[in-house]
């Protein structure tokens, strides 16, 4: 039972940091990015090598790999997003082929093969009767710090308070003369940087192999939609119900029908509140 | 002269703002009347309310004598109380000529199947509705323009259309909100005339205009908002006369 | 211009026969080639068909999947004959369509598409997890082989496939294009335009949305079908949401907004991606990378390719005319 627990509070967790960034995107710059499951995937990727062989210790690779993503996502927006936005397709396509080119690559270099990720620590403690893993606290605090860091970045910081401004009121953002392709960069530095930290960090958990990026398109996005399309708060409280819901119903009445279970909730949920938990009701 | 819209004690709350409060308000047949108010004066809403795009949270509209308080609209289009839209509303991408032929057949009864397998019997029908829909565009001004992209129209010909659209699904009561908005003074004299043909053709209309010329010159009656209340209601030249509408469009002297 | 209203005319008999005569001269490489090519044109087809009443599907697997499942559990289970399976199929994917559509049609834009992935992945869940009747994670195997008179080994042949499912496949597009073409599509483009526009014209959106919904699912689900008969094996993973992906990327590539839009991106990506279905690798790099270049600079597709070639030369033809008057 305290197990569950703490498996929910990890899954919680994780489904958050992937899909904030999701939330914002479509919040901010109303980019529906189809690819962030595949950054997700990379991320873990990517430790792979770090970890096992380039020898850097996992939450170093961490750290580094936020960094490398944070850099990239502007860059993404720059090549991809910004033609989009000025001749008015659907970011939802394009970024669907980016899913496709990513995972195509991440295949030819990686191979079909789950590789295993150490993560250094071994070691675990006991409370009552769960155990809990030194990895796998370190995954708990490295997620919460991260999301404690952007909660600080978006009430805090002017930027911050610029983004959570545009989600509400998109032409007063852009009237004080914030602009639209600096604030869909940002998104992109942080959605990516996120996701690809969730990869890194849940690698020594899971292993690592490239379909890892199925499960994390698809649960994003409804986690998403039953939070409210583009609001942050009903991303995370949606993530929180997720994770535990996720954690309880594998544990007690097993994995598979537990996602048979879980689909037909949130199925039968948008069918009957398609605005989430927070959103207007704009979506009859 | 018999009612045909009627509404009683037609309430709208949004969250806690009342956007139309105990209006009672009423519409006889082969009348024009404007409905005018100062912006937010909540004409748009009731236009929505009386229709169906909006459900009253109390009160009541009647239509021809029957209920029909929180019907969808498309059923409520369907017994005669049509209504314009203030933005385009149009198939830009297809012809005027198309534009009201499609609006036509809405309204008449060629079967689901029938148009599917293009039978004979559908495509004489098909020409009968080309037929009417070619008279129309001539009705409202527009003979040469048939074959024009509705999107490539100027904006009076666009409302015009329409118009004309709406008038295809032969309403008993058409709405109109603000049909001359964004006109020229020439451009708007047109579609005054126009409509003085549509209602002579047995029409009634109600209209939400902003333009006093157009609302004085062409209005049987007139009722005024403000903030969801009727606060005047009577002829041209009541309304022109009447302290307190003065008072709602200009504010009180100090 | 002579040649080009001529080609205009007869090139759909041209291609007709070019396709029948396929048999005769090709290895059975290119049949089965072929075969898939067209059961994935009906399943981009009936897809852009909900685009035009512009609800962006992401569950398009369901139907196609209840087809197939269905279609193949009636003939391995009850001993139905393929020919009677495979509508039955069709006609069990239209119920739940038809529920489905009734149940959340009112929902609009992307909540819809949200919903309607959602409820694919309900659909992939039930066979995987339900050994009792799907199979569960193995899926269906041994599926019969349809049973044809005078000659059974027929159905051995790629030949009768191939016959069957072209045969198919151009009904179900002429069928598509009439519907396209009649009032009835007319309405659901205007729907799809302007929603409150049809409302206020008399039109029952609901009513209109679900019944092309119905006649979507229908002809998708009976290409599943076929699909399962033909590959005699079917397992859930098949039908994911990825297979919906695809589809989106073939109809993007070939022009959404036409009717030959989905019929020539399915043709020219699956050519171009021949040879690489092994390396799973390269196919997806091809595809992602040829779908991203398309929307960038081809957004409306391979269809409009000759009017923006003729859009490119007619300014060059313009240009040089100005720098002639100019000189």
């Amino acid at each position: 039972m305290l197990q569950s627990i703490v498996n929910g509070v990890t899954l919680s967790l994780f489904y958050m940091l992937v899909s904030v960034g999701l939330a914002l995107l479509y919040g901010m710059s109303n980019i529906v990015y189809m690819a962030h499951g595949v950054t997700y995937m990379l991320g873990g990727l990517l430790a792979y090598y770090l970890i096992m062989e380039a020898g850097i210790p996992w939450l170093l690779a961490v750290l580094i790999i936020i960094l490398i993503f944070g850099l990239f996502g502007p860059l993404v927006e720059r090549v991809f997003f910004r033609r989009v936005r000025a001749i008015g397709t659907s970011s939802m396509v394009v970024s669907l082929g980016l899913l496709f080119l990513l995972e195509g690559i991440a295949l030819f270099t990686f191979g079909l093969r789950t590789r295993p990720v150490s993560s250094g620590f071994s070691g675990s403690i006991s409370v009552f009767n769960a155990t809990l893993t030194f990895e796998r606290m370190y995954m708990i605090l490295g997620a919460g710090v991260l999301l404690a860091v952007l909660q600080w970045f978006l009430v805090g910081t002017k930027y911050g308070k610029a983004m959570r401004a545009t989600v509400q009121n998109k032409t007063g953002a852009l009237l004080q003369g914030i602009s639209d392709d600096r604030i869909a960069g940002m998104a992109f530095c942080i959605g990516m940087a996120l996701a690809g930290a969730a990869g890194a960090l849940v690698a020594p958990l899971y292993n690592v192999q490239v379909s890892m990026y199925y499960e994390a398109t698809i649960w994003p996005f409804l986690i998403m939609a039953v939070g409210g399309l583009g609001s942050i708060p009903g991303c995370i409280i949606a993530a929180f119900i997720f994770g535990f819901a996720q954690a309880f119903v594998s544990t007690f009445i097993g994995p598979v029908i537990g996602n048979l279970v879980l689909y037909g909730l949130v199925t039968v949920f948008l069918a009957f509140r398609p605005q989430g938990l927070i959103g207007e009701s704009r979506a009859f | 002269m018999p009612v045909l819209l009627e509404t009683k004690k037609l309430t709208k709350h949004f969250g806690g703002l009342a956007a139309i409060q105990d209006l009672d308000l009423v519409v006889n047949k082969g009348e024009v009347v404007s409905l005018i108010g100062p912006n937010g004066a909540g004409k748009s809403t009731f236009f929505s309310l009386v229709t169906g795009f909006l459900h009253p949270s109390k009160g009541f509209v009647m239509f021809n004598g029957e209920n029909i308080s929180g019907l969808p609209p498309h059923k409520i289009a369907k017994k005669g109380m049509v209504r314009s839209f203030q933005l385009v509303s149009l198939i830009t991408k297809c012809s005027a000529l198309e534009n009201v032929s499609l609006a036509f057949h809405l309204n008449t009864g060629i079967g689901f199947w029938e148009t599917w397998l293009h039978t004979p019997s559908s495509k004489k029908k098909e020409m009968d509705i080309l037929r009417e829909a070619v008279e129309l565009l001539d009705f409202v001004g527009m003979a040469g323009m048939q074959n024009e992209l509705a999107g490539n129209l100027s904006l009076g010909y666009q409302k015009m259309l329409s118009i004309a659209m709406h008038l295809a699904a032969s309403p008993k009561l058409l709405l109109l909100d603000e049909p001359t908005a964004g006109m020229s003074a020439r451009e708007t004299d047109t579609t005054i005339r126009q409509l003085g043909k549509v209602r002579d053709r047995g029409v009634t209309m109600m209209v939400v205009e902003h333009d006093m010329r157009v609302v004085m010159s062409f209005s049987d009656r007139i009722i005024v908002l403000n903030y969801g209340h009727k606060i005047a209601e009577g002829s041209p030249y009541e309304i022109q006369n009447n302290k307190q509408v003065i008072e709602a469009y200009l504010g009180t002297e100090q | 211009m002579k040649i080009a209203s001529l080609v205009k005319q007869t090139w759909i008999p041209i291609i007709i026969l070019v396709l029948i005569s396929l048999p005769f001269w090709a290895g059975d490489y290119i049949l089965h080639v072929s075969i898939i090519t067209f059961i994935t044109i009906i399943y981009c087809s009936t897809w852009r068909q909900n685009l035009i009443s512009g609800d962006f599907s992401f569950g398009h697997n369901a139907w196609i999947g209840i087809g197939a499942y269905a279609a193949a559990l009636l003939g391995l289970n009850l001993g139905l004959s393929f020919w009677v399976s495979l509508p039955l199929g069709g006609i069990a994917a239209l119920i739940v369509a038809v529920i489905f559509g009734y149940a959340t049609l009112r929902v609009r834009g992307m909540y819809w598409s949200v919903l309607s992935w959602a409820f694919g992945e309900v659909m992939v869940a039930i066979y995987t997890r339900f050994m009792v009747p799907f199979g569960g994670a193995g899926g269906l195997s041994s599926i019969p082989r349809p049973t044809v008179p005078f000659f059974p080994e027929f159905v051995d042949s790629k030949i009768f496939w191939y016959f069957l499912v072209l045969v198919l496949m151009l009904v179900i597009l002429l069928a598509l294009y009439a519907l396209e073409k009649s009032r009835f599509g007319r309405t659901l483009t205007l729907i799809a335009e302007n929603d409150s526009l049809a409302r206020s014209l008399g039109v029952n959106v609901l009513n209109y949305k679900v019944v092309n919904l119905a006649i979507s699912s229908f002809f998708a689900a009976i290409a599943g079908g076929i699909f399962a008969y033909y590959v005699t094996a079917i397992s859930p993973l098949v039908f994911n949401v990825l297979l919906v992906f695809l589809i989106v990327i073939y109809a993007a590539v070939g022009g959404r907004n036409h009717f030959m839009g989905p019929i020539i991106g399915v043709t020219v990506l699956m050519v171009l991606t021949q040879g690489l279905l092994e390396t799973g690798a390269i196919r997806s790099m091809l595809l992602g990378g040829i779908l991203i270049v398309c929307q960038l600079f081809l957004p409306e597709g391979l269809v409009s390719l000759p009017k923006t070639i003729k859009g490119w030369f007619d300014k060059r033809k313009s240009k040089g005319v100005a720098d002639a008057s100019s000189a």
